[in-house]
């Protein structure tokens, strides 16, 4: 880039040469131009001139400045000056050299916050589904406290059958350990397992599952009835509470590990949670001989009002179940009517409908929350590690590979162009060069180094792809440049 | 002074009809665009300079989220008015 500088002569040459007048004329031309400028700046006017640019007169303020040399302060009086603000056309054409350029957020901040959203993203997909896994661990480490501090204080009045029942209980704590292990190793486990399960399978599923309910229930509600003569007011609704989660908690692990078995299998597991019920409900047990001795009057009738209200309870609940799970069955049975989607799809519908099964088993908060959100959008609120049913179509779309059929124009490599800028126009957006670059992965070897004269494709990609405000597509075209780039 | 009203001041001045005016003075600002563009400077003595400087690169920081940018280098038109130019103008507004 030469800095020569031309002069008034030398300018009005070229434009006597451009407009087919002579020499003398251009240049006059050229002085009246500039002077009646200068006469409207003089005139406190600003002056534009089309593709070029606006000159404005500017008024610098007066202002204090230190001489370098002695040190005083002195005023440089205020001046004007002619301000030249050049047209967007003539900036861009001078800025061509460096057009291709982009502003570039650097790597070290953007990491850090890409990181960020994403630990975010998967955070808000895996939250739901983490919390009862932590509190189920939780529970599971209280109740284990809970059975030693009761054998300990058992062991000092206690008959041998209570000893053989502690040996239960311990039993039971460390079957909930293991469960609680379980549940987070099916839970990396998920996907495979969806992926393993066959057709037959899921077709039969949904029947048994109302069974197992049913047992479940009835199972839940007899071991009540069973328990609840010794209850004392020592149940509290904690206590209640904490056998319910896990009930519904441990009833999902197995459900899910033992899907690939045969059904009738289920059956065994929904022995499973009276079993911890039991060890949970243990503890009034225990107390059992103190009060016994003393109030054993009002402990019948304590523990008849006490049995009355749970058994209340857990009927409400089983409305409540009956209702989802009928909502549930409907959904599915519409689905499978339909049967447009996909195997993986439906597996994994079937999957949720597992879940939030068992969840709606414990008469919780959540499970009212479950009773109203699993119609609609069942993966949401049961949170499996990806919203897989929820998925729509651009998600589809975007997982899936390409294929460019149609095209749109052509394009010849001329030296400085760019992929992007190509892509900018045509696509209204430089992120998507990549769709450009596939269509031609044949033609271009580097995609930052195209040899001059190769004609590319524009293929026709589909609109959604072209969705610059959908983060989803643009994140998706910034993953692709990523692999595109770091390639070679 | 808008376009128009620049090309009107211009014909009564050179006696040229006011589209040879457009005419000319859009050759002549296409003159000056190819000139720039190819990195010269042009003089108009008594007037002042136009030349192309280029930007050079640089990081910017976001002050609220502390992301740093690369700004990548640009050109840009610069117009150095002349020393009799600003003397003309700093004249008239001190009388």
């Amino acid at each position: 880039m030469s800095k020569e500088k031309i002069s008034t002569q030398e300018l009005a040459e070229l434009l006597s040469e451009k407009a087919g007048i002579t020499k003398k004329a251009a240049d006059d031309f050229i002085r009246q131009l500039f002077s009646t400028i200068e006469d409207s700046l003089l005139a406190g006017e600003q002056v534009k001139i089309k593709n070029l640019g606006t000159f404005k007169l500017q008024w610098n303020e007066p202002r204090k400045s230190v001489n370098v040399q002695t040190g005083e302060e002195i005023i440089l009086s205020g001046y004007n000056k002619i301000n030249f603000t050049p047209d967007a056309g003539l900036k861009e054409i001078v800025n061509e050299p460096y057009a291709h350029l982009e502003a570039v957020v650097l790597d070290g901040e953007e990491t850090q916050t890409a990181d960020l959203t994403e630990s975010n993203d998967t955070e808000n997909e895996m939250g739901p589904f983490n919390d009862p896994l932590r509190i189920f661990t939780e529970q599971a480490e209280e109740i284990k406290n809970l059975l030693v501090d009761i054998n300990s204080l058992s062991a000092k009045n206690e008959t041998t059958e209570v000893k053989g029942e502690n040996e239960a209980i311990d039993e039971a704590a460390i079957l909930i350990d293991k469960e609680a292990n379980d549940t987070n190793q099916t839970q990396s486990d998920h996907i495979p397992v969806e992926g393993i399960i066959n057709e037959p399978i899921t077709v039969d599923i949904p029947e048994p599952v109302e069974e197992i309910i049913e047992e479940v229930e009835e199972e839940k509600v007899t071991e009540v009835e069973k328990i609840s003569p010794l209850n004392a007011e020592y149940i509290s609704t904690n206590s209640s509470e904490n056998e319910l989660k896990e009930d519904q908690i441990l009833t999902q692990p197995t459900k899910v590990t033992e899907n690939e078995q045969e059904t009738h299998t289920d059956s065994g597991n929904s022995q499973i949670p009276p079993t911890v019920s039991n060890s949970t409900t243990k503890d009034p047990r225990r107390r059992k001989p103190f009060f016994k001795r003393v109030w054993v009057w009002v402990i019948i009738i304590i523990t008849l009002i006490i049995t009355a209200t749970t058994i209340t309870y857990y009927s409400s609940s089983c409305v409540s179940c009956w209702f989802t799970y009928k909502i549930l069955n409907d959904n599915q049975r519409v689905k499978f009517n339909k049967a447009t989607d996909t195997l993986e799809a439906f597996t994994r519908n079937v999957f949720s409908v597992f879940q939030s099964d068992t969840n709606v088993e414990a008469p919780q908060t959540d499970s009212t929350l479950m009773a109203i959100n699993t119609p609609d959008t069942v993966p949401v609120v049961i949170a499996e590690p990806k919203p897989v049913q929820h998925a729509d179509s651009i998600d589809i779309l975007l997982s899936k590979p390409r294929i460019y059929t149609e095209f749109i124009g052509t394009e010849r490599i001329v030296k400085g162009s760019r992929l992007a800028r190509i892509s900018e126009r045509y696509y209204g957006t430089r992120d998507f060069w990549v769709y450009i670059y596939e269509a031609n992965k044949e033609r271009i070897d580097n995609p930052d180094l195209i040899p001059v004269g190769t004609l590319i494709k524009i293929p026709k990609v589909d609109a959604r792809l072209l969705d610059a405000k959908n983060p989803k597509v643009m994140s998706k075209a910034r993953e692709l440049h990523d692999i595109y780039v770091g390639k070679k | 002074m808008n376009y128009k009203e620049l090309i009107t001041a211009l014909s009564a001045q050179t006696s040229l009809s006011r589209t040879q005016t457009e005419e000319l003075l859009e050759a002549t600002v296409s003159v000056m665009t190819e000139e720039l563009a190819n990195g010269k400077t042009i003089g108009f003595q008594s007037f002042g300079n136009f030349e192309i400087r280029k930007r050079e690169e640089r990081l910017s920081v976001h002050p609220a989220t502390q992301i740093r940018t690369l700004i990548p280098p640009k050109l840009v038109v610069n117009f150095k008015q002349s020393s009799v130019l600003k003397e003309k103008i700093n004249e008239k507004t001190e009388l």
